[in-house]
């Protein structure tokens, strides 16, 4: 019975919202020679209004003992919405007593916690507000998304160290501390056993019953999908590693190498414990927008001015087939240098001034200076860009001291160094002594094969 | 120059003046009332429909900025148009060799459609060598030697999916999304999305060999409902580049330049009054053909790139070759294209001949690609330039485990029938984890039973690399938003570095 009436609470409690505010406009309105007619109603809305208060805060009774919401939230709700219903029959009772000022501060007061209370509401169903939840960003995140590195995969706790981050980045939105869809919360294992709505979820060592596993395996178009149809997807993988993981037992503290993983799931966990070259492509913090006219410019010079992302100031930078570079050019670039991240220039000859420049994009996250003319002196000068992840001195004149020194102070994560001038042995020794750096020394060959050249054909008869 | 333009507005507009009779201005009376009512009715075609981002009126190739950070910036598509056998080359079936030259078993036919195979098909053991290649163990047949040395650098698709079996659709669904006419395609997408960054070439360019377009004609790399602007051009790496660019005899630049200029301010006029986008696109495409002029003949010129690329590649200068194709693939990107598009036709491998069939026409094909593709893989990775080069290889579908009898007789030499259940394609580079084999097929390579993958998934994944939510990227049309994965695709996350 209490459960049937707690359904209702979501729909009821716009009744009193309705009816308050309706009471309070006409309220208002009324002080309005025009409208003055309306006082009259004010008073018998009012009293709907508080009769309907007190049945949303009954319902809403009902409701909180069936269903699990934040606690927290949940309390300051109840109390606000009880505080409503007592405040509304007040102002209903004593409309007429009271002065006319009284009754004005009680209409607001009434009306600030109308609002409070449905907000709070509101969390406890739909999770916090946010202005940034769009399509937009959450693909931009996914699409970064890093998968954490375990180091030692063996001794990783399944539960704790692959389905909990799994669960955290798929699931607790809505089966979490804020929303509990379907009374169903991940976040606890103890939660996690409990169940939801429909009962357990989870049945050790069977997997194809177990609700949790079954809704992921659904038709994407099945209404009762997880994660739903506008969310992303678990990937396989992930997928598997819950199948796993519920296969052999759920247990919340058993190791990876408890669990007896086969070649199968062997491949999966290789992926996590691979230590991913992670590049960052431009700077988390925002930055002020680059000036349009030096950006027009630039473009009108012939050199590509495009920003990394729709919603992002950061700049690429391409002077692409661009041969004679004018000299005010650099002054342009000084222009944008908290906003460039990516600077390609080659077949270029390059002076002082222009790495006078460079050695200003303080951002600078990726520098391609293929086939430069460049003095040495100058590209060592660029130790001050400490961020440098991506760094291209293909065919240039740099010695391998150069280099060294570069490496040293700045934090390349890639570095290509095809046809510049270092011996065999330097470039090993380069290799040896920053084995972090992934150094691309290229001079790629293949073997001369017959099967390049020759045709195979029928024998004639 | 302006003397000589405001004499030609002049004369465009006196002449359109004397059209004007009173018997057609009763006409245009009748067909404007008539107009303005269908305007409102297909809402798409009036200029109100098209939004300013949709349209940029001064330049439509302007560079944009994708949704997010695209870990590539350009993509190189190697269309193997006819359908490359993934049996002989990519997916091994030792199973198969075991069923070779048996009856197919009719569960295997039951509901089944073939272009070709009637009646019971013989099953057909795979024609080839495999060896697992590198750390990641990729299967790859001694038909393809260099490639195997960088099975490292790429991520093999085992499962792809289409669900046609003719050349023309599937070419059309793989590239546009749709196995009929009328859709943009994926380059036109990307072009239209990102624009292009060199004002001297175009964003998307596209390059043949083989002896023969592909089946479904000039419609695969078209604009579709997009602005035609985006459309691939087609170049040839045999004699001149493009065509019909050169100025003809005794006409100098500057005179190039003043009548282009002229037609420009003709059609701008124009475009005031009509408003129709297609007037920008003309305009657009003068002035690309005249910087194209230039720029064009200077990186599709091959001759000038050192002995050891020519050896690396195994070009042939002056003939048209796939070699040369991917080595000019390569100096575009460089020169900041975003879609480049190789097709090289015949690998409709059926054995109704020699050239077409397994033993022989079929090996020469694998020779004639298998140093180039790889050439261009370790080229762009010692540029620095995989990091940011999407490459992608493929076919339109399979081919059968079966050995194709053409109307119930087996064919004179070994060959397959298309297949769309079950094929490979490969990515490499623009952020696509190296040396990774996703999906898998069953015993025989017949279904696909791990790790599907769609063509739409295919798209979805590339305009992923390349900074697109492919379910927001959309063009207004007919009163709709339409997008190049139609209602589906996912991105393979699987693949994703």
């Amino acid at each position: 019975m209490n459960h049937f009436i707690g359904v209702f609470h979501p729909m009821l409690v716009h009744l009193p919202i309705g009816f308050l505010l309706l009471g309070i406009l006409f309220y208002w309105l009324s002080f309005h020679e025009k409208f003055a007619n309306l006082i009259f109603s004010v008073r018998f809305i009012y009293l709907l209004g508080s009769i309907a208060a007190v049945v949303s805060c009954i319902s809403g009774w009902c409701l909180s003992n069936t269903t699990f919401y934040e606690e927290k939230l949940l309390n300051y709700h109840q109390w606000l919405g009880i505080t409503l219903a007592i405040l509304s029959c007040t102002l209903y009772a004593l409309f007429n007593k009271i002065a006319t000022n009284t009754n004005r501060i009680l209409t607001v007061v009434v009306f600030i916690v109308l609002c409070i209370t449905g907000h709070l509401g509101a969390t406890l169903t739909h999770g916090a507000f946010s202005f940034n939840d769009n399509a937009e960003t959450r693909t931009a995140n996914q699409a970064s998304a890093k998968q954490p590195i375990i180091q030692n995969i063996d001794e990783a706790i399944v539960y704790k160290e692959l389905i909990q981050p799994i669960f955290q980045d798929n699931c607790y939105n809505c089966h979490g501390a804020s929303k509990q869809k379907g009374n169903l919360r991940l976040d606890e294992t103890d939660w996690i056993v409990k169940g939801g709505k429909t009962g357990a979820v989870l049945i050790p060592n069977d997997a194809a019953k177990s609700i949790l596993y079954q809704r992921l395996m659904l038709e994407e178009l099945d209404k009762k999908h997880m994660p739903p149809k506008s969310e992303p997807s678990l990937t396989k993988n992930q997928i598997n590693l819950i199948h796993w993981w519920i296969a052999s037992g759920a247990s919340f503290d058993k190791k990876v190498k408890d669990l007896n993983p086969t070649a199968k799931e062997q491949k999966i966990l290789a992926e996590y414990a691979k230590p991913l070259q992670s590049i960052e492509y431009y700077p988390a913090a925002s930055v002020a927008a680059p000036d349009k006219k030096t950006m027009e410019q630039l473009t009108n010079l012939g050199i590509a001015v495009v920003p990394v992302a729709n919603n992002s100031n950061y700049l690429e930078i391409d002077f692409l087939s661009n041969k004679n570079i004018p000299k005010n050019i650099w002054v342009w670039l000084e222009k944008l240098k908290d906003q460039i991240v990516s600077l390609k220039i080659k077949n270029n000859e390059l002076n002082s001034t222009s790495f006078n420049t460079i050695a200003k994009l303080q951002n600078l996250h990726q520098l391609h200076l293929p086939n430069c003319k460049v003095k040495e002196a100058d590209l060592i000068s660029l130790q001050k860009l400490k961020y440098i992840q991506i760094l291209n001195v293909v065919g240039t004149n740099i010695s391998a001291k150069g280099i060294e020194s570069l490496l040293r102070t700045m934090q390349v994560k890639k570095l290509f160094m095809y046809q510049t001038n270092l011996s065999s042995a330097e470039k090993n020794n380069l290799i040896k002594q920053f084995n972090t750096v992934k150094i691309d020394t290229g001079n790629y060959h293949m073997t001369m094969l017959e099967s390049d050249t020759a045709l195979v054909k029928m024998s004639t008869k | 120059m302006s003397k000589y333009n405001d004499r030609i507005i002049q004369e465009a507009q006196s002449k359109k003046l004397e059209q004007v009779t009173r018997r057609h201005f009763l006409n245009d009376c009748v067909y404007g009332l008539g107009g303005l009512a269908l305007g409102s009715l297909f809402n798409s075609c009036s200029t109100s429909g098209i939004s300013e981002a949709q349209q940029n009126v001064i330049n439509p190739l302007a560079p944009h900025a994708p949704h997010f950070l695209g870990k590539a910036k350009s993509v190189i598509y190697l269309h193997m148009a006819g359908a490359p056998s993934q049996l002989e080359l990519f997916d091994y079936k030792p199973e198969l060799m075991k069923l070779n030259g048996q009856d197919c078993p009719p569960s295997l036919l039951e509901g089944k459609k073939f272009a070709f195979i009637r009646g019971v098909p013989k099953m057909l053991g795979p024609l080839a060598n495999f060896k697992q290649r590198g750390q990641s163990g990729a299967w790859i047949s001694d038909h393809l030697p260099h490639l195997s040395t960088v099975a490292d650098e790429i991520s093999f698709l085992k499962a792809v999916q289409t669900d046609q079996f003719n050349h023309g659709p599937a070419q059309l669904l793989m590239h546009t999304g749709s196995a009929r006419l009328g859709r943009p395609s994926m380059g036109s997408w990307v072009t239209y999305g990102l624009g292009t960054v060199n004002s001297n070439l175009p964003g998307f360019v596209v390059l043949t060999s083989g002896g023969r377009s592909p089946d479904a004609g000039k419609s695969i790399w078209g604009s579709g409902f997009l602005p035609s602007v985006y459309q691939g051009v087609q170049c040839r790496s045999e004699g001149d580049p493009i065509l019909f660019l050169n100025d003809p005899d005794g006409i100098n630049r500057d005179i190039r330049r003043a009548s282009i200029d002229a037609i420009n301010e003709v059609n701008k006029t124009s475009y005031e009054e009509y408003k129709d986008p297609e007037i920008l696109s003309r305009i657009a495409q003068y002035e690309m053909a005249y910087k194209m002029q230039i720029a064009v003949p200077d990186v599709m010129n091959i001759n000038d790139e050192p002995a050891y690329i020519h050896q690396l590649y195994g070009t042939k200068p002056g003939q048209e070759c796939f070699a040369n194709n991917v080595l000019l693939a390569r100096k575009l990107v460089e020169n900041g294209v975003r879609f480049v598009q190789l097709f090289d036709w015949g690998w409709d491998t059926h054995g109704t001949g020699e050239d077409g069939s397994l033993e022989y026409g079929f090996i020469n094909k694998c020779r004639s690609i298998d140093k180039p593709i790889t050439a261009l893989l370790l080229d762009l990775k010692q540029r620095g330039l995989l990091e940011e080069t999407l490459v992608v290889w493929g076919g339109e579908f399979g081919r059968t485990p079966m050995q194709e009898n053409r109307d119930g007789n087996p064919n004179a030499f070994k060959g397959r029938d298309h297949h769309s259940d079950a094929f490979t394609m490969w990515m490499a580079g623009g952020g696509i984890k190296s040396g990774y084999t996703h999906g898998e097929t069953d015993e025989i390579g017949y279904n696909a039973i791990d790790g599907k993958v769609s063509t739409f998934d295919i798209q979805a994944t590339i305009l992923n690399q390349l900074g697109f939510n492919h379910e927001k990227f959309t063009y207004n049309f007919q009163g709709r938003p339409f997008r190049l994965t139609d209602v589906s695709g996912n991105v393979i996350n699987e693949i994703i570095s």
